[in-house]
């Protein structure tokens, strides 16, 4: 029985281990293009720019808003983390930004590395993205789960 | 079931498989198609008035299952034209005046947003001046089956060919303010039926003012709007008999208040007023919307309307139960008939007809509905709801051939299936 319980643990024990908190894998952040002129955001300024209340980035390019539609954890999390919603609210939400003609929603990218590629290739974008799969080629600009 | 319906549940259902799964779009693309629906069956109580959803609808509900209540289709085009310039166009086939589902075009306008703080737009607008009442066709946008039907009834104008200008601010970590105005005239769209003969009456072409004041703080979101409606088409045979005749009267009795009354009867006479607060909070699984609104006619016999709801819903997953109370009362203003109703048999019709018309634009009635919202899709919603009306049976504005034995109580049973692709 015991032996049990301690297999049961390795994998955690294994991830405090590499210095990796369990919480911490694939909690969303927000990322942007290094050269975008942008450095952090506050979560104000996400929602604005997430919920279609803003069009540009503080440093006056035109956003272009992505997210992670897959898996749609990463997705749920960000909007619970961001704005106490559930994406069924989320969703209805859009509808009525689209359908009475005031903003569009976030592009949705299938893949963590599909929003990289995206925010990598653009200095107006703005992703939202595990963040367990960022790598060099963006910036961090708000990291909700910490 | 007309042709039209047909052709529009075949349409609907051969769309819903293609679209319905979470497609990405292409933002860099400068086209974006995609489209809202509603399929619905409703049921009522009573066989002694019909229910109707908005006044533009010929026929309502009776005790057998009616589709053509609340389904309806939406396509709308977002055409990007670069950076601060885009088009929106949408169209929407719903049951419509004339016993079809013809899509009209509800807008048609041009966006320019040359910095985050304003926008304008012209063309043909979708026309806000109550919370919702652009999206009042979306149904997935909302909680329930369809907008609280005592406080939207008697607002028919739903589209505006003009213009209008955004001002947004952020007063504020988090408070934000956010001040439009609209002018232009209503769109041609909306058409009222007047009897079964085709008879319908012309709401397009009023001169039409509005201004919205919005505070979004967090999840609080408060609400305040004016707008003034000027109509200015004649109005069919049957109303303007109706004056006619008042104005005959008059010069034959020598009554000029009768004449005044007859000036009243016609609503080129009457400027309509709207006003109206909101407000909307959504914390946690809490969303809660309440909303008041008057609308003040001239000083002719044409009642004044008080109308408001409030609505609470608590998410659970992917269920959102709810309730809805809502009101409406009228303000009856005086109706002066003289000495009509003694004078014979041709003036008491007269007289009759008079009370009769001004009957009609009385509604005096509460609704409560219990319903349930299920979010079993990403794109995609059913949802149930009873509501029981109880109200004044001779003041029928709200419902559709009143027939004798009508008491004022209803109950209505609902299913739709929103969605959006």
């Amino acid at each position: 029985m015991r032996a049990l319980s301690l297999m049961r643990c390795a994998p955690l024990f294994l991830a405090v281990c590499l210095g990796l908190s369990p919480a911490r894998a694939g909690e969303p952040v927000v990322i942007v293009h290094p050269d975008s002129g942008v450095q952090s955001l506050t979560r104000d300024e996400v929602i604005n720019l997430f919920m279609g209340r803003q069009k540009r980035l503080p440093s006056g390019r035109v956003a272009a808003p992505v997210e992670q539609a897959e898996p749609p954890a990463t997705r749920a999390r960000f909007y619970q983390l961001l704005v106490g919603k559930d994406l069924p609210d989320i969703h209805a939400y859009w509808a009525r930004l689209l359908y009475s003609g005031q903003a569009q929603p976030p592009r949705q990218a299938a893949s963590a590395e599909e929003v990289l590629e995206l925010v990598a290739a653009n200095k107006g974008a703005i992703g939202v993205m595990d963040g367990a799969r960022v790598d060099r080629r963006v910036r961090v600009v708000l990291d909700l789960g910490k | 079931m007309s042709f039209g319906m047909k052709a529009w549940i075949t349409l609907t259902a051969l769309m819903l498989p293609l679209t319905l799964p979470l497609t990405a779009q292409d933002a860099d693309c400068g086209l974006k198609v995609s489209g809202f629906g509603t399929l619905g069956l409703a049921l009522n109580s009573s066989d002694r008035a019909e229910y109707v959803r908005e006044p533009t609808q010929p026929r309502g509900v009776l005790r057998s299952l009616n589709p053509s209540l609340d389904s309806r289709l939406g396509l709308q085009v977002n055409l990007n034209l670069g950076g601060d310039l885009s088009f929106v166009g949408q169209t929407i086939s719903k049951y419509r005046f004339d016993h079809t589902f013809k899509p009209d075009i509800s807008w048609a306008f041009l966006s320019y947003k040359p910095t985050s703080s304003i926008q304008a737009r012209a063309g043909r607008l979708g026309f806000d001046v109550f919370q919702i009442a652009d999206t009042r066709n979306v149904g997935y946008s909302y909680l329930w089956v369809r907008p609280p039907v005592d406080f939207f009834g008697p607002l028919m104008l739903s589209s505006l060919d003009g213009g209008d200008l955004t001002w947004t601010t952020s007063l504020h970590a988090g408070l934000s303010l956010r001040l439009k105005v609209a002018a232009g005239r209503t769109a041609s769209i909306d058409k009222v039926p007047f009897d079964d003969k085709g008879n319908y009456v012309p709401l397009g072409g009023s001169k039409l003012f509005g201004a919205v004041a919005e505070l979004d703080w967090r999840s609080l979101n408060l609400r305040v709007s004016y707008a003034r409606a000027q109509p200015s088409e004649k109005f069919p045979a049957p109303i303007t008999d109706l004056q006619n005749g008042l104005n005959a009267f008059a010069l034959l009795l020598n009554d000029p208040r009768l004449a005044q009354q007859a000036k009243g009867v016609d609503f080129l006479e009457n400027c309509f007023r709207y006003l109206s607060a909101g407000v909307n909070w959504q914390e946690g699984p809490f969303r809660v919307e309440a909303v008041g609104a008057q609308v003040r006619t001239g000083d002719g016999p044409i009642p004044d309307l008080k109308s408001g709801y409030l609505s609470v819903g608590y998410r659970e997953g992917a269920f959102v139960p709810y309730f809805l109370a809502s009101r409406i009362v009228s303000d009856p203003h005086p109706l002066y008939l003289g000495a009509l109703p003694l004078l014979g048999p041709q003036a008491a019709a007269l007289a009759a007809g008079v009370s009769s018309f001004i009957q009609h634009q009385r509604a005096n009635q509460t609704t409560l509905a219990l319903g349930l919202r299920w979010d079993f899709h990403p794109r995609a919603a059913l949802k149930v709801q009873i509501d029981r009306i109880e109200g004044r049976p001779n003041d029928v504005m709200l419902w559709l051939n009143v027939r004798p034995g009508w008491e004022g109580k209803a109950t209505v049973g609902s299913v739709t299936l929103d969605f959006v692709f």
